[in-house]
């Protein structure tokens, strides 16, 4: 399997996947920012607040990208029939996911690692709880997989890239509205789950127009649910290798 | 002579349509054999099925003197190396890392690459990004990765298609020379008739999926003989005589035409024209080539 994973790694070479990752971190960051209570008392809660919404923007897109990239290449190079005689097609799946997963991580981090660097260089007062930066990392990492395997799936299923790429940026809107719907709604909408699995959210007085950040309960629920579609995705991604035609 | 790839009455149908009917293919070791057939006659998909790509309905394959199955296949497909019609490689990647990948995927070491580069003829093309390459040179490239590992056997689907007349000969010396520098059998594929008579020594045809025959190049070549042409000086005397032997007679002027017979015949014939003065100025055979040939059997539909 080491061998196949580091040829997969060979394939992401000169294909500047470290770059979409950066690009895509960077654009949810600098959106929150963008976004954010100029409070230095509530800082971090509102980067905790805007990041989730801003993920829901992006990430449908983006994780369309990632798969599309990740899938395309095979397609560009004519490679599959090649590749069918010399590994199994799920072993050829596994490092794929591999590899997605790695660059979903990846993201995941940057973001994290982002938050604490907002909060330095604009001179946040208010302490960063460790606990909502790995609840940020845990959702965002398991809602982006989430959309990582159904475009991946969809990758697979047509011969062309761009109905995933449709289907994410579809998601992005739609991702971003269920945010703004009644909170029923948005559980049957994955592509917003970032933002009922956030950390904050907010209150809000419309007498004295006084908006505050209070801490969300954990969704535990809700991030089951993003795991059984998880796999649910996975187990389809990996029917669809099987019977890709070459 | 032992066999890199034998089938035994291999059958591939989808739905109702049987694509692939009962062949039973034998390539010696160390040949070259071309696999002829017309359009949708059954020679990608039984490729296919050769390199587990598609799964046969009925019959079996035996590759490198195994019978492949499920748990054997990606060892003996390790030992193969295949062409499908236009090849695989990464275009954002040089020619040297492209063959890296199917070292690690073959478990090759990178050794091999210098000696294939040499082969194909692109050391000095190795750093360069394969999306600049030309047709000619990527199908080259193809060849160098189905040559890592030195495998006993090379399975090259149409691998001329799409290069100009210069590619075309410069892919036709690489294959040809495989067998001597590599100790591969090759199994080709193509619809250029007049381009494999020029590489091969074995060959099979198929149509509608069966195969209508197998066997040398010059079995086939001495099985299919042209018909005679009679140059006479007296036509209407020769096509009598002739005639009354029931011999079935085309002319052209001076030139008559008549279906290939056996030797003895063929003499008793020229000494009943000579009997009556019909004039005998020459006599020819006329040579089919293999495309003649395919033709002719490809419409007889029936196998030999």
């Amino acid at each position: 399997m080491r061998s196949l994973f580091r040829a997969e790694l060979r394939k992401a070479h000169r294909r500047h996947d470290l770059l979409v990752i950066l690009l895509i971190a960077a654009v949810v960051v600098f959106l929150s920012c963008g976004n954010h209570h100029p409070d230095p008392a509530a800082g971090y809660s509102a980067l905790f607040y805007a990041m989730p919404i801003m993920n829901a923007l992006i990430m449908s897109t983006g994780m369309a990208v990632l798969a599309s990239r990740i899938w395309d290449v095979e397609t560009r190079g004519n490679t599959c029939k090649l590749l069918f005689t010399l590994q199994t097609r799920s072993s050829l799946y596994v490092a794929k996911a591999l590899l997605g997963i790695l660059e979903i991580a990846l993201i995941g981090l940057l973001e994290c690692i982002a938050v604490a660097a907002v909060g330095a260089f604009k001179g946040y007062t208010e302490p960063l709880e460790p606990s909502q930066l790995i609840w940020l990392f845990v959702c965002t990492f398991a809602v982006s997989l989430l959309l990582f395997f159904f475009s991946f799936a969809l990758c697979l299923y047509f011969p062309s890239q761009v109905p995933a790429l449709a289907f994410g940026l579809a998601g992005s809107l739609v991702g971003l509205f269920s945010g703004f719907m009644p909170r029923i709604c948005c559980y049957f909408i994955p592509w917003g789950y970032f933002i009922p699995l956030s950390a904050m959210e907010t209150g809000w007085n419309p007498e004295t127009r006084e908006l505050w950040y209070i801490p969300r309960p954990f969704h535990g629920a809700l991030l089951v649910v993003a795991g059984i579609f998880i796999v649910l995705l996975i187990a389809a991604g990996y029917k669809l290798m099987q019977k890709k035609e070459v | 002579m032992a066999h890199v790839i034998e089938t035994n009455m291999l059958t591939k149908t989808y739905g109702t349509q049987t694509v692939v009917n009962q062949i039973n293919l034998s390539v010696p070791e160390e040949s070259i054999y071309g696999f002829i057939g017309p359009n949708g006659a059954g020679k990608s998909t039984t490729m296919k099925l050769l390199l587990g790509l598609a799964h046969p309905t009925a019959g079996s394959i035996h590759l490198l003197g195994k019978e492949m199955n499920q748990a054997n296949r990606l060892t003996l497909l390790r030992q193969t190396g295949s062409l499908i019609e236009s090849p695989s490689c990464y275009g954002h990647l040089t020619a040297r890392e492209n063959l890296q990948i199917i070292c690690d995927l073959k478990g090759v070491p990178y050794r091999d690459i210098d000696r294939v580069l040499e082969i194909v003829q692109l050391t000095q093309y190795c750093k360069r990004k394969v999306s600049d390459f030309s047709l000619g040179m990527r199908q080259r490239l193809g060849i160098a990765q189905a040559l890592l590992g030195s495998p006993k056997l090379l399975i090259l689907d149409e691998p001329t298609n799409g290069l100009d007349p210069a590619g075309i000969q410069e892919m036709r010396s690489f294959i040809r020379k495989i067998p001597q520098s590599c100790g591969a059998a090759v199994l080709i594929s193509s619809h250029l008739l007049s381009e494999l008579e020029q590489i091969i020594d074995q060959v099979g045809i198929i149509n509608q999926g069966k195969l209508l025959f197998q066997g040398d190049l010059s079995a086939l070549q001495r099985h299919s003989r042209g018909d005679y042409i009679l140059r006479v000086l007296h036509p209407k005397k020769a096509c009598s005589t002739l005639l009354a032997q029931g011999i079935t007679v085309r002319a052209t002027g001076q030139l008559l035409q008549i279906p290939s017979v056996g030797e003895e015949t063929l003499a008793n014939l020229v000494q009943q024209l000579a009997a009556q003065d019909a004039g005998i100025v020459g006599l020819t055979q006329q040579t089919k080539s293999l495309e003649d040939i395919f033709l002719s059997l490809t419409s007889q539909k029936e196998a030999v």
